[in-house]
């Protein structure tokens, strides 16, 4: 019940993450992405990262994507007359498909590895709670810094975005 | 197939598309919005990793990824406003003013 579940997750995510590349309207992709990271957050409750799952929802599907339909809205339509055949897209294909198989082959070598091994017992039930204690004792100096580059994105946003733009 | 099969599948999927995408699209505001699903992908191997191994390391390291791409997002869209501002276009073929 949980492969078919998370068989049909993969099935739209992909989909959609397929139509975000190749629809011509910003809009439109920027509303696919949503349905593709809401499958990518069901596949994370599957997994039991409910915690990150909810995380998901809220700062990409909510905020992230909030900021990036604002900004369509703000910068317009642009009438591409690029659409998607341009001089670079057949380099670009040859480029993507010799990154695929590179990473295909790992993930291939890896899921005949990942055989062998025996699955760990899982002595935490409540997976949030296991989760914050190994964030807050063995990753705290990581969890400020994070919190550093948060403000450092604050003020760069700030100073890139107010009207007169960086004084020389 | 079991569940961490079809989920790695997903991410690998996912890496790939949101690469074909940085590199085809010329819109910046799309190819801001592929790298986010380049970042799902590697988020959703990561889990998945995390899964198998029965290691939150892998939760951790996730959600540092989600904290950069917040605020990637946010001085990525900065920056395509600053220019959009000064340049009317968002096609980033015509952004070569830094190039020489």
């Amino acid at each position: 019940m949980i492969t078919f579940l998370s068989f049909i997750f993969t099935l739209v995510g992909l989909t959609t993450a397929i139509l975000v590349v190749t629809s011509k309207v910003p809009m439109n992709a920027a509303l696919f992405l949503v349905v593709t990271l809401f499958t990518v957050a069901a596949n994370y409750v599957l997994l039991g990262a409910e915690f990150l799952a909810a995380v998901q929802v809220i700062v990409y599907a909510g905020a992230i994507m909030v900021l990036i339909i604002f900004v369509i809205q703000l910068v317009g339509f642009q009438p591409s007359k690029d659409g998607s055949v341009q001089k670079q897209t057949p380099i670009a294909i040859v480029a993507a498909g010799l990154l695929f198989v590179q990473i295909a082959f790992y993930t291939v070598r890896s899921l005949t590895q990942l055989n062998g091994i025996q699955k760990p017992v899982q002595a935490a039930v409540d997976h949030t709670a296991s989760f914050s204690q190994t964030l807050f004792t063995k990753y705290l100096l990581p969890f400020e810094t994070a919190s550093i580059l948060l403000l450092v994105a604050i003020v760069g946003t700030v100073l890139l975005a107010q009207h007169k733009g960086i004084r020389e | 197939m079991n569940l961490d099969t079809i989920t790695l599948i997903f991410g690998t999927g996912l890496f790939f598309i949101g690469i074909t995408g940085v590199l085809i699209r010329r819109n910046a505001i799309v190819v801001l919005m592929c790298i986010e699903l380049i970042l799902n992908g590697v988020n959703l191997t990561f889990i998945t990793f995390s899964h198998i191994h029965g290691n939150l390391a892998g939760q951790v390291a996730a959600i540092f990824v989600i904290v950069v791409a917040a605020a990637e997002a946010a001085v990525g869209l900065a920056i395509v406003i600053a220019v959009f501002r000064r340049h009317p276009s968002i096609n980033i073929d015509e952004f070569n003013v830094l190039k020489w």
